[in-house]
Order: structure tokens, then C-alpha cells, then sequence
């Protein structure tokens, strides 16, 4: 396994970053400096990581789980203002669910709900990989996410789930 | 019946949430993402490391080496930073002490020995019984050091010249010992 070469991380930085960001947004208020700081690492790689992607996530979570570490001793203040920070999706354009209320609903989901559903929906991970990040198995990230999917569209889509049970 | 009809809806809803595009994260690698094809070339004919441009919200951009880490030139070119420098010298002086440089120093304090010893046993009316101790002694310490210095032992007579019975042995004893370590020396300092 050689170097990543510079075409190869410039096309996962364009595919994978904001869902990456995404993800660590799950942990930490500095998800941009995370993902950055997670392809730096990548680029500085004097191996090639046999599933890159699976690398970055494996980074990621680290490095927000640390960072989300080292928030907390920071003071109430600084936390407040840092949790004000970016949306979580861009601007809905009207045809789907509203972007700002998806993130507030996401957000009050359990965090292995969260994760399983932000990293296959979003980061299109499997769910083997997704058991591999969480320490669980693919069935359990699967179950994780399943009832994720199920609060979610019990919140944001309720006639769908009505209708659903109704027939 | 109801699963299929379920399913369908949990589909549907996945996809309408799939359909929210994540927020973007501004790139570590504007622009024309890493090196420029232009830079690249410049990189690679200075044979320096590929640098990486790394995004740095107060200070504007910069590039970092991606093989080291060490901030780069837009062209590749190593930006040392103080203490790496300082600690490079320090590494580079304690080479020179144990190696180069304490032998030339070596050198120059045999020579002067040398030099004494050579007089002090060959002036005319000095073969004292106390010049030749001190000549003795002082060849002795001399040869000690000398060996300590890494010459060959065989090379240096263990005494100079036992007695001097002939007077005329003892000087030049000790001058062929002496050119002995002292071209072995020259030799280590060429």
C-alpha cells in the first residue's frame, strides 16, 4: 500500500467531509476542525489505511469524543456560545422536511441512535462498519438505527406513521 | 400486508431525510486542492516534501508538509521553526565534541606535549635524573591519553627506552612514538 495520493483524499474530502462533520457534530461543537484535522492525518499517512473511509470515521469519532471531552471543562459560557454555532443541513429547498427542525429532532435522539443513523443515512456506512465504530455488533447498529428512523418519523412525518398503522 | 405498507413508509421517510444535504466544512485543501499542478512540478524538481495547503481561519492559509508536519513554503520549502533549528545545532555540536572536533583538540594538546617533551629531554645539559622522570612521566601520560584517544597501544613502547644508557635513544624513542600517534591522528582528522 503506497501514499493516498493527492486526487484520491481531494475526492474523498468532496464526497465524505460533510457527513463526516455531521457525524462529529454528534459529539462536538468543533466538527470542522475535526474532519479537518482527521484528512491531515490521512494525508500524513506514510501507510494507505486498507479502508480509508472507515479510517476517517474511526478519527473522527475519536477526535470528537475527545474534543467533546475537553469542551466540557471548558466554562458554561464558552459551551453556550460554541453550541449556538452551524446548522446542522443546508436549507431545505421546500420539497423535503425542514432542515433546522430535522436537526432539532436528530439531536434529541439517543446518541448510538444518532450515530447508526447519521453514518449509514448521511455517511452510507454499512452496518457492519458502523458495529465496528461502535464496539457492537451490525445487527445491534441496525436495531440502533431502526428505532432511531422510527422516533425520527414519528416526530417529523406523523401522518405517514398514522396512515401506516391505520392500513 | 401492513409490514409492506409500513416499509414502504419507513422508506419513503428515509429517503425525504436522505435528501437534507449536511452542512459543508470549509477544505484544508482550497482551491486547487493540495499543490498546484504548477507547485507540484516546482516540488518535485527541488525534490523537497509535497506540501499540503491547510486551512487557518486566523492567519489566512498555509501549507504543511504532509510526509513531516512541518509548515512549508508554497513550493515545498521547510519552515523551521526556532527550537527544531536550535535543537539540530545542539545535536550537531555534541557530534563534533565526541568525534571531530575533541579530536582535533586532541591533537593540538599532543602536539604541544610533544613538543615539551622533545625539548626537555633533548636540550643540551638538561638529562637530568629529574628531567628524565618528568620526561617519563610526561610520555607516559601522554601515551595513556593517547590510547584513551583510540590509538593502537602496540604502536606506543610501554616505557620510553628503559634506561637511558644511551642518551641518544631515549629523544628519539620518544619522537617515533610520538610521529607514530601523531600521523595516526592527522590520518583520523583527514
Amino acid at each position: 500500500m503506497g501514499n493516498l495520493t493527492p486526487e484520491t483524499i481531494t475526492r474523498l474530502w468532496s464526497e465524505r467531509s460533510a457527513a463526516l462533520a455531521l457525524y462529529a457534530r454528534q459529539w462536538c461543537d468543533s466538527p470542522e476542525d475535526v474532519v479537518q484535522e482527521a484528512f491531515l492525518l490521512l494525508a500524513r499517512q506514510a501507510l494507505t489505511p486498507a479502508n480509508p473511509v472507515g479510517w476517517l470515521y474511526r478519527v473522527v469519532r475519536n477526535s470528537a469524543i475527545n474534543a467533546a471531552r475537553s469542551g466540557r471543562r471548558r466554562s458554561r459560557r464558552e459551551t453556550a456560545v460554541a453550541s449556538r454555532g452551524e446548522p446542522w443541513f443546508e436549507a431545505s429547498d421546500g420539497v423535503g422536511l425542514d432542515a433546522a427542525e430535522a436537526a432539532q429532532m436528530l439531536a434529541q435522539l439517543p446518541i448510538d441512535q444518532r450515530e447508526a443513523i447519521v453514518a449509514h443515512l448521511w455517511g452510507g456506512l454499512p452496518f457492519e462498519e458502523i458495529g465496528r465504530l461502535c464496539g457492537s455488533s451490525a445487527a445491534t447498529a441496525h436495531r440502533c438505527y431502526r428505532r432511531g428512523i422510527a422516533a425520527l418519523q414519528e416526530r417529523l412525518d406523523p401522518c405517514s406513521t398514522t396512515k401506516a398503522t391505520e392500513q | 400486508m401492513f409490514d409492506d405498507e409500513s416499509n414502504r413508509a419507513v422508506k419513503a421517510f428515509e429517503a425525504r431525510l436522505a435528501v437534507l444535504r449536511p452542512s459543508g466544512v470549509p477544505s484544508p485543501f482550497p482551491a486547487t486542492n493540495l499543490a498546484a499542478p504548477d507547485d507540484r512540478d516546482a516540488v518535485e524538481q527541488s525534490g523537497a516534501c509535497r506540501p499540503i495547503h491547510a486551512c487557518d481561519t486566523a492567519a489566512g492559509h498555509r501549507f504543511v508538509c504532509i510526509y513531516c508536519g512541518v509548515e512549508t513554503t508554497r513550493t515545498g520549502g521547510h519552515r523551521w521553526r526556532w527550537p527544531v533549528v536550535a535543537a539540530g545545532l545542539a545535536a550537531l555540536l555534541l557530534l563534533m565534541a565526541t568525534t571531530g572536533w575533541r579530536s582535533q583538540l586532541a591533537i593540538k594538546q599532543l602536539r604541544q606535549s610533544a613538543a615539551i617533551l622533545v625539548d626537555d629531554v633533548t636540550a643540551p645539559g638538561t638529562n637530568s635524573a629529574r628531567t628524565e622522570l618528568t620526561a617519563s612521566r610526561s610520555y607516559l601520560s601522554l601515551r595513556s591519553q593517547a590510547i584513551r584517544d583510540g590509538i593502537d597501544s602496540a604502536v606506543l613502547p610501554a616505557t620510553p627506552g628503559v634506561t637511558p644508557s644511551s642518551k641518544s635513544d631515549i629523544p628519539l624513542t620518544y619522537r617515533e612514538a610520538l610521529d607514530r600517534v601523531l600521523k595516526q591522528k592527522d590520518s583520523w582528522g583527514s
